[in-house]
């Protein structure tokens, strides 16, 4: 599974590249703001997203809706230290599959992402049973 | 500004500090900001917007982001982690504060100021308060102003 970092902050960009290292993903790019980071998605196409909201130039709730236009099925982590109620909500109504505050502990992040393999397996599992059986 | 609006933000200096088990952060009373308030070397400014209108700043000294980068697990630190660091300290107390309020909660991205005598006003006609806050011995202060 591929997975993408954006983050304004370089800091904060490593520290969860660090605590990836431990789980089943490849980091395929990393990008500092909304623009950069539609540009980069595209040309990865990443399964994975963990995604900063107040970044400069275009901030992440746009960029999380222009992402599930371009992939539907990408799993998208905001990772935000906006805590606010009605932030949470319009992301996860938009279509994010998870909303982690900051500051992250590590297995904060790699829970969310190994459910996320979890169920993709599963998926996967199911669509193999299916074809099987017909 | 009421006493427990800014104790929400004092929370949120706790709560981003915790993160480094080695170390507790110590906060000291607040007060109005004056005159002959202590711009340490670097300063972060958040704007906030929406249900609340204001600002949040903190400044802090060469000496504590370096131990912060240190403590973050980043190497050699220089002035541009520096500045990403108190950029990140600044958005974290503010951001984090947004689940307090009700209604929409906007924060800016940080804008970093360093260098000798820099000052630092905020856009609100409302008093402001200083928290002066110490982590590893490291002298620091965070202001809000918000209305």
């Amino acid at each position: 599974m591929k997975i993408m970092i954006v983050d304004d902050s370089t800091i904060v960009r490593k520290v969860i590249e660090r605590y990836l290292a431990i789980t089943q993903v490849e980091i395929v790019a990393h990008a500092s703001n909304g623009v950069e980071a539609i540009e980069m998605f595209k040309q990865h196409m990443p399964d994975i997203v963990t995604l900063d909201i107040t970044m400069p130039e275009m901030d992440g709730i746009e960029a999380l809706s222009k992402m599930l236009e371009i992939k539907p099925d990408a799993k998208i982590i905001m990772i935000s230290a906006l805590s606010s109620k009605d932030t949470v909500v319009k992301a996860i109504n938009l279509g994010a599959s998870g909303y982690l505050i900051k500051p992250v502990a590590a297995h904060q992040l790699t829970d969310k992402i190994n459910k996320i393999l979890e169920a993709k397996s599963e998926r996967r599992r199911f669509k193999d049973l299916l074809r099987r059986r017909s | 500004m009421k006493e427990e609006d800014l104790k929400i933000y004092s929370d949120g200096v706790v709560n981003y500090f915790k993160q480094f088990a080695e170390s507790k952060v110590v906060l000291n009373a607040p007060a109005l900001k004056s005159d002959n308030f202590t711009f340490f070397d670097y300063s972060a400014i958040i704007g906030i917007s929406g249900a609340v209108k204001g600002g949040i700043y903190i400044t802090v000294s060469t000496a504590m982001l370096d131990d912060l980068i240190v403590a973050m697990g980043m190497g050699a630190p220089d002035d541009s982690l520096r500045r990403d660091m108190i950029g990140e300290v600044a958005n974290n107390i503010s951001g984090n504060a947004g689940d307090k309020f009700s209604g929409e909660f906007k924060i800016s991205v940080p804008i970093v100021v360093t260098g000798k005598d820099h000052n630092i006003q905020l856009p609100v006609k409302i008093p402001a308060y200083a928290v002066p806050f110490e982590w590893k011995g490291h002298k620091s202060q965070f202001v809000v102003g918000t209305e």
